[in-house]
């Protein structure tokens, strides 16, 4: 049996940002959440895009952020839904991270991914920030993306979920 | 009693299970309780087959180690009795299997990110598998402390916030004390002088 997980803010900040990675991975990532929300049966907690917006909003680097913590059931249900969505796209994160893939090819796809994520934050972070903006600087970006997919990596599979809950707990956050 | 084979399939990694259940556990036939071999085929390397012991020491370095790159880091694992070890390689994973008969070299196995993953998923497959009673003796809480974390930010831009906040302070507090207070006391001695020359 888990442990019902409250995350500080160092979590709460990294997971809204493998959520995001997601969305640059699948273009139609807000939708395909709601989809496999109902699938996984936490419909209950995300009824529609809004509350999933609302529980995502909890992290401090949102533009549109809210004050206090979500329920442990959030949380749990955005961890859940979040291994289910990396259990989904694992055949395009795994062709991303192997080296037998034509490398021009490759590097293009992660020139496409930095955009879509670099793009996402400016839109949903507050780019006042100083923690965003190292976030998007040129010379960080790339290398943020490729930590947050190769977590995602490993974020799958029937060990995932504990790994990914744990990590979620950890004093810093490395970026 | 008929050996059981279960195998778990990724993309790059073939991880097969050979064992009996245990009868005196009371287990059924579909389970294995016991685990006589193991044989791993990962792609583009030679096939490893070994004991439980081996399997264990596999889990025992590269699980901790997933951790570790989950969250953002990576360190070098050995397991206990030291014939496996995994260290990072330039963005890859430098596995080194150790054999324990003599004369025979350490075998080294460069894996990807990709790879690596598939690996440990197979690893997660078996952990977890209802068909395969065994307790795996593997520490399963890892929680990093602050200390365990390398700080990705160098020591000194860290401490240049800090270090200009003591220096303004403390130069604050220095220009304020060189500034001279009028001693009340004789403030009080010339207003009385002052009135005395008048009265006269």
């Amino acid at each position: 049996m888990t442990k019902p997980t409250t995350l500080k803010r160092k979590g709460l900040q990294k997971l809204d940002l493998l959520l995001l990675v997601i969305e640059s991975l699948d273009i139609n990532g807000s939708e395909s959440m709601l989809v496999v929300s109902r699938q996984i049966g936490i419909q209950g907690t995300f009824p529609h895009r809004v509350a999933l917006w609302h529980s995502r909003c909890y992290n401090p680097l949102r533009r549109s952020t809210r004050r206090g913590k979500p329920s442990q059931a959030d949380t749990e249900a955005l961890i859940k839904l979040l291994c289910a969505m990396v259990e989904r796209l694992y055949p395009i994160i795994r062709q991303l991270l192997s080296s037998k893939e034509p490398p021009q090819i490759n590097k293009s796809r992660w020139n496409i991914l930095n955009c879509r994520l670099k793009e996402l934050i400016q839109d949903r972070m507050n780019t006042n920030l100083v923690i965003v903006q190292r976030l998007i600087d040129p010379q960080n970006i790339e290398e943020l993306t490729k930590k947050l997919v190769v977590s995602l990596a490993f974020s799958t599979g029937k060990g995932g979920e504990k790994r990914l809950r744990e990590s979620l707990n950890d004093p810093i956050f490395i970026f | 009693m008929l050996k059981q084979t279960i195998s778990y399939n990724q993309a790059s990694a073939k991880l097969q299970v050979e064992g009996l259940p245990d009868n005196s556990s009371g287990h059924t036939e579909q389970t294995i309780g016991i685990i006589s071999s193991f044989k791993l085929q990962l792609l583009g390397a030679p096939d490893l087959e070994g004991k439980k012991e081996h399997l264990v020491s596999l889990m025992s370095v590269l699980l901790p180690y997933a951790r570790h790159l989950i969250s953002g880091t990576s360190s070098s694992f050995i397991s206990p009795s030291s014939p496996i070890s995994i260290n990072p390689l330039n963005g890859r994973h430098q596995l080194i299997l150790r054999s324990s008969k003599p004369d025979i070299k350490p075998l080294e196995l460069i894996l990807d990110h990709a790879e690596l993953s598939d690996l440990i998923r197979c690893l997660d497959d078996l952990r977890t598998d209802p068909r395969v009673k065994i307790q795996w003796e593997l520490s399963n809480n890892i929680r990093f402390r602050r200390i365990d974390i390398p700080l990705v930010r160098p020591v000194s831009k860290n401490l240049i916030a800090p270090l200009i906040a003591a220096l303004t302070l403390s130069l604050s507090t220095f220009l304020l004390l060189m500034i001279q207070i009028p001693n009340p006391e004789e403030s009080t001695d010339i207003r009385s002088q002052d009135r005395s020359l008048l009265n006269k």
